[in-house]
């Protein structure tokens, strides 16, 4: 166990901004947190860091229990949205900072500092001024900075936050590969979901100081067990459904139970589908391959690229609650869909959730 | 490379200098230390009379003394002596100056009684000074009345000595001696009015004052007979006038009780204070131009019998003249009744102030 | 290379206004002063220098301006720090506080300290002196030159994120060594002007001194107190060599500053 967060709460005056969270993040693990902002992702992360003091928990890091040694015996690498380098300090200096601290001779700084421009592939910058560098490439630089003393982990406070979306990804692999090589335990926080999914190894969902679900992106994105969860992560249809017996029962339709649906009967629950887990048909041609939920009247037909939206309205107790849909050019183009064609929703696959 | 390091030790080595900087009081061998407290005017003659101090107590006593001198205008000193500082003896321009202390309970109400002259030290006149060979004819007061003269005297709402100025008018007119005035209040008051409308610069005190003037701005000062001989022994080029009809300045000295019982000074400062009274002290005072209060230095300088000699030799050059009609500060019932008459709120001279300036 | 531009008549006005503004206000009276010092030789202001007391009132205005500056370099860092760093009830107030010192009349502050610290105050001191003695020309001093390392500092500071110490303590350093090579470094060309601000300021001060120290001669006169004496006793060569002495000790501090300014941008580059 790399990180172990035992039941943490902080408060500012009344405000809960955490609310008795606890985490384990393994050795070598990329684990994002992922929540809006004021969820209380970065006081989190800023706990871990020792830069705020929790009023009780724990944080233990590799075993050691650091909750109340201050940020300095920490060892952790953390690296800021706003890059933070020291101005008046060139590329190399930056990087060699805490190595500089820690006495460590100037030959093996040299050495260590190359190595890490190679890592970041700015080794022609290492006399630059961090004012002459972009956004991405100081970006680098801070996580250069971060790892020189190699951190016992490494935390990074919306580190793409402030560049451009193009840069953003490319960093976003860079950071990926670089922590693969190292296999540093890393800890993210995000409010991007699209990054989040991109590469992390396990996500936590943090909403109002809790810490709601966990889990690999998958996972999370087919079978959340949370309500929010379902809807923070992507699009998610959610309709009204019961167990009954070995069948689902939804629309007044029923459906065969899915594997991970283990709920008992009479339950309320959700069915949530994905739009495109949706699959449409002419009322006069329909399969029975898919869990067939209803007929339904198309509302909109949009591009989503390179996708197609197909927004339904249901007949019956469902129609306040539009469909959306996700196909593909060919299929719409195959089915001549049109706003206020009759169609019939059938689904992919569908999953369970608890209200 | 010069880095914050260097700054920061040369403030350090500012600092260690700080502490072993020489500042005589603590420095020098000092068996007694004695603080003067001084108007600004005598300085020089300090300068003259306490290396004879110092040189008459090592022969009383075998003890040295350090005199520590400080000069600043009277009411400010007054003030300073007032607030704490712990000056064993004053040498004032004013009574009022010292009475600030006596109030303060810093002095003894029986000051007065303890000195052979009822307290004072040095005497002066209130003069005019013109320029030389007098151009303009001013023969005493009434001259300073007569339109397109301009007059340079000190501000009496800031200066002390200010005050003996606007009294000398006054008192003169009211005694005939302002031609074209009639010789009672009401012609006082009009005299004090029409000079109040001649004055060019009212500066902060009475040395400013005549600076001015020896800068080459009026035409006339009112100022002090002391001031004008010294003045002229330093090279000024102006000519004194005596006023028929003028106010004996008179300056206190005191031992400040309190602080030499503080300091366990009593014995030395007293016998400073009498030292000051003695001839050579008064001799030195006559030589910057004060007219002395022993009355056998003052025969030597021209002011009643012959005297005998001593280690100051009086200065030939000075002489100071018999005045016609002399009166004092009793003419106005003494300072407290002056100031409030003349100088408070309500002041005759400060409403008068007021009108000219308003103007 | 900038071509000059043909100028209007205004310009022309302006630039003429400003230079006689600039000559009316420092350049006469310097050259005045110059030649009240030399106009009899060299000789008299020789003499002047070998006055024990005007030596000293030298060695006594350097050594407390210099103490002064100390105090005022950690304390207003201090005051900046915490005006930047902290929020806290009443510190708008105190901000505003800070600059009392130069609306702040030097004389009233004087009468201040002496109704503070003097006989019966209400911070009568029991044992050392401070008003009339040296303790209190170092407070005077100190307190008008407070606002410089203050006011040239605290904007710099706010210029550095939080961020900056946080990385820096998660990185391993210390709040002295954070201070040291993240902080300082950002703020030492600022920390340098109000130093230097801050000397020529507590050399120049005249009015509260005077009011606290006493004037004693060879004990608590300074530089500037001479000078207004030297005034007064006709002492022209005394008053204006001495006050040359300041002008050039003070043209000497702004030199000094802007070439340390230059070198230590250079090293920036």
């Amino acid at each position: 166990m790399s990180i172990e967060i035992q039941g943490v709460s902080k408060s500012y005056g009344t405000h809960e901004v955490l609310k008795h969270v606890s985490l384990t993040v393994e050795s070598g693990e990329l684990f994002v947190l992922l929540g809006a902002s004021g969820s209380g992702k970065s006081t989190l992360l800023r706990l871990i860091a020792g830069l705020l003091e929790p009023d009780s928990g724990r944080v233990i890091l590799h075993g050691r229990d650091v909750t109340v040694l201050p940020p300095q015996q920490r060892g952790t690498g953390f690296v800021f949205q706003n890059y933070s380098l020291f101005r008046h300090m060139t590329v190399r200096q930056n990087i060699a900072f805490g190595l500089s601290i820690r006495r460590t001779n100037r030959t093996e700084q040299n050495r260590r500092v190359d190595e890490l421009l190679q890592l970041i592939d700015l080794v022609e910058m290492g006399d630059r001024m961090p004012s002459q560098l972009s956004g991405g490439q100081q970006q680098r630089v801070a996580l250069a900075r971060a790892l020189a003393y190699e951190p016992s982990v490494l935390l990074l406070d919306e580190p793409f936050g402030a560049l451009d979306v193009k840069i953003r990804a490319q960093l976003r692999q860079s950071l990926v590969g670089i922590q693969r090589r190292l296999g540093v335990t890393t800890i993210l926080v995000t409010h991007d979901q699209e990054e989040a999914f991109d590469i992390a190894d396990r996500i936590g969902i943090i909403e109002q100081g809790e810490l709601l679900e966990l889990g690999t992106p998958d996972a999370l994105y087919r079978s959340p067990q949370r309500l929010f969860t379902a809807s923070f992560l992507g699009t998610a249809n959610l309709l009204d459904a019961r167990r009954s017996g070995e069948s689902v029962v939804v629309n007044d339709v029923l459906l065969p139970m899915p594997s991970d649906g283990q709920y008992l009967n009479g339950h309320a629950l959700k069915l949530l589908f994905r739009p495109e887990e949706v699959s449409l048909m002419r009322p006069d041609n329909t399969t029975s391959r898919y869990g067939l939920i209803g007929a339904g009247v198309v509302q909109a037909v949009s591009f989503a690229q390179p996708m197609i939206r197909v927004q339904i309205s249901l007949t019956g107790e469902h129609a306040n609650t539009p469909i959306q849909a996700l196909l593909t050019a060919s299929e719409v183009s195959e089915l001549n869909l049109r706003e206020g064609d009759q169609v019939v929703v059938g689904l992919r696959s569908y999953h369970l959730l608890p209200i | 490379m010069i880095r914050y390091s260097h700054i920061l030790s040369l403030l350090t080595f500012l600092l260690v200098v700080s502490a072993f900087a020489p500042i005589q009081a603590q420095d020098a061998p000092a068996p007694v230390n004695l603080t003067l407290a001084g108007y600004a005017v005598p300085r020089e003659a300090y300068g003259d009379i306490i290396p004879l101090f110092q040189q008459y107590w090592q022969e009383q006593t075998g003890q040295q003394v350090i005199v520590l001198e400080s000069y600043q205008a009277s009411g400010a000193q007054s003030r300073a002596v007032a607030g704490g500082f712990e000056a064993d003896i004053v040498a004032l321009s004013i009574e009022p100056d010292v009475t600030r202390l006596v109030d303060a309970g810093l002095i003894s109400e029986d000051w007065k009684s303890e000195t052979p002259y009822d307290g004072f030290v040095t005497r002066s006149l209130v003069v005019l000074a013109v320029r030389p060979g007098n151009p303009l004819g001013i023969t005493g007061w009434g001259g300073l009345a007569n339109e397109n003269i301009q007059v340079i005297t000190p501000d009496p709402a800031t200066s002390g000595g200010a005050q003996w100025n606007i009294l000398a008018a006054y008192g003169a007119a009211r005694h005939g001696a302002a031609e074209g005035f009639s010789a009672d209040d009401t012609g006082a008051e009009a005299f004090l009015r029409a000079v109040a409308a001649n004055i060019e610069v009212l500066d902060r005190d009475g040395r400013e004052s005549f600076l001015t003037f020896e800068r080459g701005i009026g035409d006339v000062a009112i100022t002090y007979e002391n001031e004008v001989l010294g003045g002229q022994l330093v090279g000024g080029q102006y000519d004194l006038i005596i006023p028929q009809s003028t106010i004996l300045i008179e300056n206190p000295v005191a031992v400040v009780d309190t602080y030499v019982d503080l300091h366990g000074t009593r014995e030395v400062a007293e016998a400073f204070v009498q030292f000051l009274f003695a001839a050579d002290a008064q001799r030195a005072f006559a030589n910057h131009g004060f007219r002395p209060v022993n009355p056998t230095v003052g025969a030597e300088y021209g002011l009643v019998d012959e005297g005998t000699p001593g280690a100051v030799t009086p200065n030939t050059t000075i002489t100071f003249a018999p005045v016609d009609d002399l009166f004092t500060i009793e003419e106005f019932g003494g300072w407290r009744e002056a100031r409030a008459a003349f100088f408070g709120d309500e002041g005759l001279f400060t409403r008068i102030i007021a009108e000219v300036q308003g103007q | 290379m900038r071509e000059i531009t043909p100028r209007s008549p205004i310009a022309i006005l302006l630039i003429v206004i400003v230079i006689g503004y600039a000559a009316i206000l420092f350049i006469a009276p310097l050259v005045a002063v110059v030649q009240g010092a030399f106009a009899g030789g060299l000789e008299p202001i020789l003499n002047t220098f070998r006055d024990p007391s005007v030596v000293h009132a030298f060695q006594v205005t350097l050594v407390l301006s210099g103490a002064a500056v100390a105090i005022n370099a950690i304390l207003g860092l201090t005051t900046a720090w915490v005006l930047t760093r902290h929020r806290f009830r009443g510190r708008k107030l105190f901000d505003t506080l800070v600059d009392i010192p130069f609306v702040f009349s030097p004389v009233i502050a004087g009468y201040a300290m002496i109704v503070l610290f003097g006989r019966d105050g209400w911070l009568a001191p029991p044992l050392v002196p401070i008003v009339f003695a040296l303790p209190g020309i170092l407070l005077a001093k100190v307190f008008v030159s407070l606002p410089f390392v203050v006011r040239e500092v605290q904007p710099v500071l706010q210029t550095i994120a939080p961020e900056q110490e946080e990385a820096a303590a998660t990185i391993g350093a210390g709040s002295f060594t954070t201070f040291r090579r993240v902080i300082l470094p950002e703020i030492r060309t600022a920390l340098l002007y109000g130093v230097v601000l801050t000397f020529a300021r507590a050399i120049g001060e005249f009015g509260a001194v005077a009011v606290v120290s006493g004037n004693i001669e060879g004990y608590t006169e300074t530089a500037t107190s001479y000078v207004y004496r030297a005034l007064n006793d006709r002492s022209t060569v005394g008053a204006y060599s001495v006050s040359v002495t300041l002008c050039l000790l003070s043209i000497g501090i702004l030199v000094l500053m802007s070439s340390l300014r230059r070198r230590l941008n250079e090293q920036e580059r």
